[in-house]
């Protein structure tokens, strides 16, 4: 289930990693009228500067003319955080370091105030959808690999039982409810235990 | 005293077009306020309006637009009323470096350094419209909007307060801009029976909807202003001329301006607009901002010792006037104006009784940043008072 959009970007701390020029005081001042605790550092400052910045950021906006810089200080680790990719030059190579970070959103220097809030929205509200994305192919993976045990368990009641394989399916899709759990989890249980056992006992309690 | 110089400054309004009665009004509140600024020797320049009508068509803004700032050189600009004119316009401002002086209410969302919004932003007419409908007539709400972007965020953010106090909006139906049939729906919304029709339809789509809802209603024997009030933003006097005589009185309306509040500089202005204006009709809120976005502009002028845009900006903190409906500054963040919310209901005489304002000038959030959504009804509209 998809969850409601993030409008209202008040209190989220956002980092700035661009040098301090002009686009970087109007992103600021922007992102600080948003309602957002701003930080900001320079490309340039360093690795060691530059982790100590996004340390505690919920957001980072980005420099990709400096993208190799700005990429070697998460060099060990992922960034779990929105990112926005700030785009000067268009050179395929700028863009291409800058798409491995995985941005979210993407603005565009000379920057103005016009364009900022929409990439703030795409940004966040996309980022959520790419977690839950994630979180859901984590848990069809997890599926995916214990079916063979629904379909050894199909086969084990088809044996013991003498009933069909649509009979034994549904069956065990029918106790996995009662029992509130996944049909493959259920399976587990099935084969854990001696033969009939389990699905007998579930019907006669 | 003799001014020593003319600023020229361009006027942007449809004065003939769909909505021509609104453009006339800016155009008015903008020429009474140059003439009072050219007659005032505090001021040590004349101002000399360069007029354009693009007629209502957006094609033609963006290019009088750009006609203005390149050859006839000028840095600011008082105009447009829609939303999607000034997105038209803006990047020309951008690209030369001039002020849009913005006098129209409008949905927010928007806070660019090339424009002054002298009009309402979403916290200074929606939100104190939403609270008070649902303190003093329930939560049921049913919204009717012409299609565009004007009733879509408006009827979201309605929507937004009014699930937020536990209420619920019954439907949200689109027209098309100039609809005027509303026979089948305003059925169903008297089927339905809300506490309150909050009305985004503009122009004669509005007008007509007013009258057929009051006529059907009376056929069921309903006593519509007081157990099914239509609610608007920015419900004007010049409108309620149009709706007629036999509908205009009961509606609920909220805005920053009304022609009956009691101030003397609105007595003044009131006066003023009248005789300048004889057959424009009432003052109104429209009015009322390209008035007081000509006047912080001259203000912002003599302060800077300059018209330079940039000098003007920076000025802009050190500006305020006494407009008619009360102080307005300008908000030195967002460049929209610290305004003055009312509720007014209609009167059959074609004006407002203010019923509610808010205490003192509302500072402008045109993103909704620092809004509090309630989450249960309180005895009263936070920051409104009753008026007697």
């Amino acid at each position: 289930m998809s969850r409601p959009v993030i409008q209202n970007f008040r209190g989220l701390r956002g980092v700035v990693l661009h040098g301090a020029d002009r686009n970087r005081s109007v992103l600021t001042e922007m992102l600080t009228r948003l309602g957002l605790k701003v930080a900001a550092a320079d490309p340039l400052d360093g690795a060691a500067v530059l982790r100590d910045a996004v340390k505690d950021a919920q957001l980072i906006l980005f420099d990709a003319d400096f993208v190799e810089t700005v990429a070697l200080s998460w060099a060990s680790e992922p960034v779990l955080v929105p990112l926005i990719a700030i785009i000067g030059l268009e050179a395929p190579g700028r863009l291409w370091r800058a798409f491995e970070l995985e941005p979210t959103a993407v603005i565009h220097k000379p920057l103005r105030s016009t364009g900022i809030y929409s990439a703030l929205f795409f940004a966040v509200n996309e980022h959520r959808r790419r977690q839950d994305l994630n979180q859901k192919l984590r848990e069809l993976e997890g599926r995916h690999r214990s079916r063979r045990f629904v379909t050894r368990a199909i086969v084990q009641m088809m044996q013991t039982r003498g009933i069909d394989d649509d009979q034994a399916y549904r069956l065990l899709r029918k106790e996995s409810m009662r029992r509130r759990l996944t049909i493959e989890e259920f399976a587990v249980q099935v084969l854990a235990t001696d033969q009939a056992g389990t699905v007998t006992k579930a019907r006669e309690a | 005293m003799i001014k020593h110089s003319v600023v020229r400054i361009g006027l942007l309004f449809s004065t003939t077009g769909p909505y021509a009665t609104i453009g006339r009004a800016m155009s008015n509140g903008s020429l009474l306020a140059i003439g009072e600024v050219n007659a005032d020797n505090s001021f040590p320049f004349a101002l000399e309006p360069v007029v354009g009508n693009p007629a209502g068509h957006n094609a033609d803004y963006a290019d009088i637009a750009r006609r203005m700032l390149t050859t006839e050189r000028l840095v600011h600009v008082v105009g447009c009323y829609t939303s999607s004119s000034r997105k038209e316009v803006l990047p020309h401002f951008e690209k030369y470096d001039a002020l849009l002086w913005y006098p129209s209410h409008y949905e927010g969302f928007e806070s660019s350094e090339h424009v002054i919004y002298t009009g309402a932003a979403p916290n200074q007419h929606i939100i104190p419209l939403a609270e008070y409908l649902l303190q003093t007539h329930g939560t049921r709400a049913y919204c009717v909007g012409s299609n565009y972007i004007w009733a879509w965020e408006n009827n979201k953010i309605m929507r937004e307060v009014v699930q937020s106090a536990g209420g619920v909006v019954l439907a949200e139906r689109y027209f098309p801009v100039g609809e005027v049939e509303f026979g089948a729906v305003i059925e169903q919304i008297i089927d339905a029976c809300p506490n309150f029709v909050f009305n985004t339809l503009i122009g004669d789509s509005s007008y007509a909807f007013f009258r057929l809802f009051r006529q059907a209603a009376a056929r069921r024997g309903l006593d519509q202003p007081r157990t099914m009030p239509i609610a608007s933003c920015s419900l004007a006097e010049p409108e309620l001329v149009e709706i007629g005589p036999e509908a205009c009185a009961g509606h609920v309306s909220s805005s920053v301006y009304f022609q009956n509040i009691e101030t003397e500089t609105n007595r003044a202005f009131v006066a003023a607009y009248r005789q300048g204006f004889p057959d424009a009709g009432p003052t109104s809120a429209d009015a009322e901002a390209s008035y007081l976005a000509v006047h912080l502009l001259a203000r912002a002028i003599r302060w800077a010792r300059t018209p330079d845009p940039f000098a003007v900006r920076a000025a802009l903190p050190h500006v305020a006037i006494q407009a008619p409906q009360g102080e307005v500054h300008v908000d030195r963040e967002n460049r929209h104006c610290y305004l003055t919310p009312r509720i007014g209901v209609s009167n059959a005489a074609g004006g407002f009784n203010i019923i509610y304002q808010a205490a003192r000038p509302v500072k402008p959030d045109p993103y909704l940043v620092w809004h509090e959504f309630r989450t249960s009804s309180a005895p009263r509209p936070p920051g409104l008072r009753a008026v007697k």
